[in-house]
């Protein structure tokens, strides 16, 4: 096993499986219920340098609509349109779509839960020329998460398959190579202290670490920290990814990124 | 870096999920007791972490027949529905429909209420028994 992964593995165990709610760039375990919906729209500002001084602004505004099957089952589509720089898009990116199964779930208590989920899908070319892997490429991802109290803790893990290299890649993934993605995190809910005895929304702090790595020997780390609100219908979130460490050769360094979303769910 | 040492490492990593899975509580059983009457049925439910989450609740619910009002009270882990004479859903209908938005009522012998759904309902709650 190389240095590198095994950097990555020593990373991941030191936080404990970073032992979270639904966190921003950690995928949660949660689902909509049978015959539901749930919308999630977001919107991320990325710059880019490389080489030095050679600074790229991005912009990707994606969609993310998933339907309950059951309990535990739940089909979603994902739909990200790209742009680069002031006069490069919006193109359209490549579809997603995939399939979620909590095979995990126990709730000890009231407001106490841990689950586990495994989704399966195929990412499939529609994008444009600059934002396509040109060929259906397989995911899969294992998330979890627990919630004790104020406290949330998760972890996720993503595989992903070999396509074409993007031709403005920019992000893990789209560099052609296999890619492996761990994301980690914590939340703790700042508002309510304790719930009332109505359904009411909740605001959370959010810190979480983002590893990426792929076959080619490309890694990055990257830290991020956000707020969650989170209303009984719908949640605002925004997240602020700042990196740690990179070693990268097929993709411009990245300088940080900026996500704000917005989840619906009828 | 080869395809297989990253398959290795995806696979290492599975058993951590599940070691991870170790179930905590921040705090003991619900303190309301399930109950029944002509008008309405409250149950605990556990595992109603966030808002959102638990709207998922409401949702399922709001399908059952006769429901009027449903009232979430995430502090205490406590769910009770009101509906038209004669149409209060059952103890059953109401596990399914929570299990369905992905929680869970906890074993009945946590509670006091006994009887089943299709014996006469004596009312028991809710009430805070500390």
């Amino acid at each position: 096993m190389s240095r590198t992964l095994q950097g990555v593995a020593a990373l991941i165990l030191l936080s404990g499986i970073l032992p979270a709610q639904q966190a921003t760039w950690t995928t949660a375990p949660t689902l909509p219920s049978e015959g539901h919906w749930v919308l999630r729209e977001t919107a991320l500002l990325g710059r880019h340098e490389s080489p030095p001084g050679d600074r790229r602004h991005s912009r990707a505004l994606s969609s993310r609509l998933s339907y309950g099957l059951d309990g535990e089952r739940a089909v979603f589509l994902d739909a990200p349109l790209r742009g680069v720089g002031r006069h490069h898009g919006p193109d359209l990116g490549d579809v997603s779509i995939g399939w979620k199964w909590r095979f995990h779930q126990e709730n000890p208590g009231p407001v106490d839960t841990i689950r586990a989920s495994l989704s399966l899908g195929a990412t499939l070319p529609t994008g444009g020329d600059r934002f396509t892997a040109d060929e259906p490429v397989p995911f899969a991802e294992l998330a979890w998460m627990k919630i004790t109290g104020r406290m949330g803790l998760g972890s996720s893990l993503a595989l992903r398959g070999e396509g074409e290299r993007y031709e403005r890649a920019l992000y893990p993934g789209e560099t052609g190579d296999v890619s492996l993605r761990y994301a980690g995190a914590f939340l703790w809910r700042l508002a309510p202290e304790t719930y009332s005895d109505t359904l009411e929304a909740a605001t959370y702090l959010t810190i979480e670490t983002i590893a990426a790595l792929d076959e080619g020997g490309d890694n990055e780390l990257s830290l991020a920290a956000g707020l969650l609100y989170e209303a009984p219908s719908y949640a605002a979130e925004i997240s602020l990814a700042l990196p740690v460490s990179s070693d990268l050769s097929d993709r411009p360094e990245s300088n940080g990124a900026l996500l704000f979303g917005l989840r619906f769910l009828w | 870096m080869k395809l297989t040492n990253m398959l290795a490492a995806f696979a290492l990593l599975l058993p951590l999920f599940s070691l991870a899975c170790q179930s905590t509580s921040s705090s003991d059983a619900t303190t309301l007791a399930e109950f029944k009457d002509d008008h309405q049925i409250g149950l605990p439910v556990f595992g109603m972490s966030c808002p959102k989450c638990a709207n998922n609740i409401t949702l399922q619910l709001e399908q059952l027949g006769g429901v009027e009002t449903i009232e979430v009270n995430m502090s205490q882990g406590f769910v009770t529905v009101q509906a038209e004479p004669g149409k209060v859903p059952t103890r059953a209908e109401m596990v399914e429909a929570i299990e369905k938005a992905g929680f869970t009522v906890p074993p009945k012998k946590l509670n006091a209420l006994e009887e089943e759904d299709s014996e006469p309902q004596v009312q028991k709650g809710p009430s805070s028994e500390g």
